[in-house]
């Protein structure tokens, strides 16, 4: 909790004039990246990062300052999220995906230049559909790792999750990704 | 699913993957690896700003909902306190009724000491400035969702 953010939250709190905007224009990106990362959906997205934001001025006097106020935004924001999933009847995980990730490492080749590849637009393309397609859970977990570039504590703190099933996200779907692509530009196992 | 990457081949591949990661957001130069470079290529594409995002007004926006939603709980609690105050006149007003034979013969009484009015008088022009100084907000309108 940095000094900075009691600042804040004791401005909010006591109405002061552009307080609440302050706080939204701070974590209204980290708020975008969990719920359009989950949701997928713009307009839905939109309409429920304001509901999220509106559910933290409802109940900021309910923050304790135990975590990081971006944690405790990221919590509620998901939340949110995962209430409009269980609406939707949307799983936020793939079921089939229990393997430890061995199988996908013995594909992957040695002698396959992605790098000289990602140059050609194509490339960066198949990648991003190959995230797009990732479930709900790991692109959440994949963003707020890599952009929002928070730590695994942090992430587990938002999500609920154990950091060992966070890293085992991380590893699991990065591997997925790199042999994804390799088999798409016909690299053989 | 709960478990960390375990034997040696797999902690090689997650700190392949972390130092890919460093690299990437640290912009190192680190050339030689190949293997590291096949993992940059999938840190780089994840670390791609969102092909969404929300509207420049985003902020501003919540913030004028936020005092649209604290100004319109403040009108209903307004609208229950008259409510309230409807109530307690009109229960003053049935026992008065029900009770005015016994209170006649202390009318006159009350009636020849007008201090007494005048006090009333001051109590309730106190009440109503107390109640009528209840702030409203001026973009007090119906609440409305973001576009």
């Amino acid at each position: 909790m940095s000094h900075q953010d009691r600042q804040l939250v004791e401005n909010v709190l006591a109405n002061a004039p552009g307080a609440f905007e302050r706080l939204v224009r701070e974590y209204q990106g980290l708020c975008w990246h969990i719920i359009y990362r989950m949701v997928r959906h713009p307009e839905d997205a939109r309409e429920l990062c304001q509901d999220t934001f509106l559910r933290v001025h409802q109940h900021l006097r309910q923050y304790r300052y135990e975590s990081a106020l971006k944690s405790w935004i990221g919590r509620v924001a998901y939340t949110v999220a995962l209430r409009y999933l269980e609406r939707k009847r949307i799983a936020i995980l793939d079921v089939g995906e229990d393997g430890d990730g061995l199988d996908l490492s013995d594909k992957l080749s040695d002698g396959f230049d992605l790098e000289a590849a990602y140059v050609d637009s194509d490339m960066a393309a198949r990648l991003h559909a190959a995230i797009e397609t990732l479930p709900p859970l790991q692109r959440t977990v994949l963003t707020l790792y890599h952009l929002d570039e928070l730590s695994i504590d942090d992430i587990a703190g938002i999500t609920g999750l154990a950091t060992g099933t966070i890293k085992s996200h991380l590893f699991r779907t990065r591997l997925r990704l790199r042999a994804q692509l390799e088999t798409a530009y016909g690299v053989a196992p | 699913m709960n478990r960390e990457p375990h034997d040696e081949r797999m902690e090689r591949e997650w700190a392949l993957q972390e130092r890919a990661a460093r690299a990437e957001r640290l912009g190192l130069d680190e050339n030689n690896d190949q293997a590291l470079q096949r993992y940059r290529t999938v840190m780089r594409a994840l670390r791609q700003p969102l092909d969404e995002n929300l509207p420049a007004d985003f902020a501003s926006s919540v913030a004028m909902e936020v005092r649209r939603h604290v100004a319109g709980d403040t009108r209903l609690e307004l609208y229950l306190s008259w409510a309230l105050l409807g109530v307690l006149v009109g229960m003053l007003i049935g026992v008065a009724v029900r009770y005015a034979g016994s209170w006649k013969p202390l009318l006159p009484l009350v009636l020849s000491q007008p201090w007494l009015l005048a006090l009333a008088g001051v109590l309730v022009l106190l009440a109503s400035s107390k109640l009528l100084s209840v702030p409203r907000h001026p973009s007090d309108e119906s609440p409305r969702r973001l576009g």
